[in-house]
């Protein structure tokens, strides 16, 4: 529905100038706040027998109720939304959890937890770049040539 | 003064496998492959590693 109204060059045109916008705010070139829920998820959940731990996860996983350190993401569900089909979509989607859950296993499998947990802490902000310039190329084939 | 490899250590192995299926398909792409699937896929799996420092 959203897609109807906007024709294709439109489309094409708006993703790769959200996806410019973001990825240069990546190298701190500009500054500005991107819609988040910016909220912890709630300790009470911890107490919930099974169902809390599915809230958590979901909340957790799908980075709904998190605080966003990057706008990467953003770039991904406006390219989903103007951009890509059903199969893809899931196909962006099964991309996600495991994005997510190589954070989890990288955390298990780490001998030392506390460094690890500082590398995530420390090291991530100062990879913002990095992950910018590896998502660039990604949407520029996406959105151009499929 | 903080030593980069215990700044980064723990985020060499994901960054070892966003570095692989980007390059996968990168290659597969240009050798004529239709990919997008994939590259969906891994476009997804950069965003959400990215977000890993998040609470």
């Amino acid at each position: 529905m959203l897609r109807a109204p906007i024709p294709e060059a439109g489309r094409q045109y708006a993703v790769l100038t959200v996806a410019a916008v973001l990825i240069v705010r990546e190298f701190g070139v500009f500054k500005f706040p991107i819609p988040q829920n910016a909220r912890l998820v709630p300790q009470f959940v911890t107490r919930i027998p099974f169902w809390g731990a599915v809230q958590f996860g979901a909340e957790m996983g799908t980075g709904m109720r998190t605080y966003s350190p990057t706008g990467l993401p953003h770039i991904v569900v406006a390219a989903i939304v103007l951009w890509a089909s059903w199969g893809e979509a899931i196909a962006a989607g099964t991309g996600f959890a495991l994005g997510r859950a190589l954070m989890l296993l990288i955390f298990l499998a780490a001998r030392n937890k506390e460094g690890a947990d500082a590398a995530f802490e420390k090291g991530m902000p100062r990879l913002r770049p990095v992950f910018a310039t590896l998502l660039a190329p990604l949407i520029v084939m996406l959105v151009l040539l499929w | 003064m903080e030593k980069t490899s215990s700044r980064f250590g723990a985020l060499v192995p994901g960054l070892a496998v966003l570095g692989v299926f980007e390059t996968a398909s990168l290659a597969l792409s240009a050798k004529g492959y239709d990919v997008a699937g994939f590259t969906w896929l891994v476009a997804a799996l950069v965003a959400a590693f990215s977000l890993s420092g998040s609470v």
